[in-house]
């Protein structure tokens, strides 16, 4: 799995464990169906973007520092 | 030019006998409304019953406290009533008023749900055998949350609603409440999400990155000789660990 993807999945997790922990912690209310459902969403898709740039830079950069001949070109 | 007959006395007797018919049948049609118990509820779906004489129907109040406080001021997130479930709940279902007779139907069954995204995850009825029919009443609902003051926490819509004898609602009552755990973040729940979100960002700042193309992959260790994280692992294998030397 490449560290994007890697990121991606994390920031989903990420997003609906927030959602979620929010949730509980009274700052959102999921109780109905449709709002409940479009925080989710909102909150997984965003956070699964916003990983998934740092997965893919944080990838970058170690790569270029395990293998610095491969990426040298 | 048409003449037009008198009305015999006959004709004066049917027409009385009509009209009596008329107003018995529409007495016995009011018999139900005026009674109690109501069996159509339906027919009044505000709660109203007609008064005698033409007066102005008094309409049934309705109304549920959570142990002890009212609820009818908490139909918004920001106004959702505080409360804790650590200690058994009590959920009275009032009604009252009525020009005559109790509520629309008997009090059957009364119900509490809490929703998670609209779909009711908490459920707790009382049935009422016979229906309650009295002018004024109530019904308290009890029930122990147990496990659940640590498990959940959070702001959640809730429904308390009246049954009649025939499964129609009667009444019912759209709420927030806002439930709090213990110490704030002791539920069981919170903890779990929480540990979870930071394990994600952990996970996310030690991502391990793809070998290029041209750079072979590590090659899989024999099952039972490794963890399975190192597996996963795309770095240069260490020749150290490797040697059966390491090993003792």
């Amino acid at each position: 799995m490449s560290a994007t993807s890697s990121g991606v999945l994390s920031g989903i997790i990420f997003g609906l464990a927030l959602a979620f922990l929010l949730e509980q912690l009274g700052y959102l209310s999921l109780s109905a169906l449709a709002a409940g459902t479009l925080y989710v969403v909102v909150f997984a898709v965003a956070f699964g973007v916003v990983f998934g740039i740092i997965g893919n830079l944080l990838g970058k950069r170690r790569a270029r520092k395990l293998w610095p001949a491969a990426n040298s070109a | 030019m048409q003449h037009v007959a008198p009305p015999s006395g006959r004709h004066v007797v049917g027409r009385v006998s009509i009209a009596t018919l008329a107003c018995v049948a529409a007495l016995l049609l009011a018999v139900p409304l005026l009674g109690a118990p109501i069996g159509q509820g339906s027919a009044h779906p505000n709660g109203a019953t007609p008064g005698p004489h033409g007066a102005p129907p008094a309409p049934f109040t309705y109304w549920v406290n959570w142990n002890g406080r009212g609820t009818a001021n908490s139909s918004t997130i920001g106004s959702a009533l505080s409360v804790t479930l650590g200690s058994t709940i009590t959920l009275a279902f009032h009604w009252s008023g009525g020009t005559l007779g109790g509520p629309p139907g008997g009090v059957s069954e009364v119900e509490f749900q809490a929703f998670l995204f609209g779909f009711p995850f908490i459920t707790r009825a009382l049935t009422n055998n016979p229906a309650l029919t009295t002018y004024t009443g109530v019904t308290n609902l009890t029930w122990d949350p147990g496990a659940l003051n640590y498990i959940i926490a959070g702001d959640y819509q809730c429904l308390a609603s009246i049954f009649a004898a025939d499964g129609h609602t009667i009444w019912s009552e759209s709420f927030y409440i806002s439930v709090h755990a213990p110490y704030t973040v002791g539920a069981l729940l919170p903890i779990i999400l929480l540990l979870l979100v930071l394990f994600e960002v952990y996970a996310v700042l030690t991502v391990k990155p793809t070998p290029p193309k041209g750079i072979a992959a590590v090659p899989a260790p024999e099952k039972g000789t490794s963890s399975p994280a190192s597996s996963e692992s795309s770095e240069p294998p260490d020749p150290a660990a490797e040697s059966p030397e390491a090993k003792t």
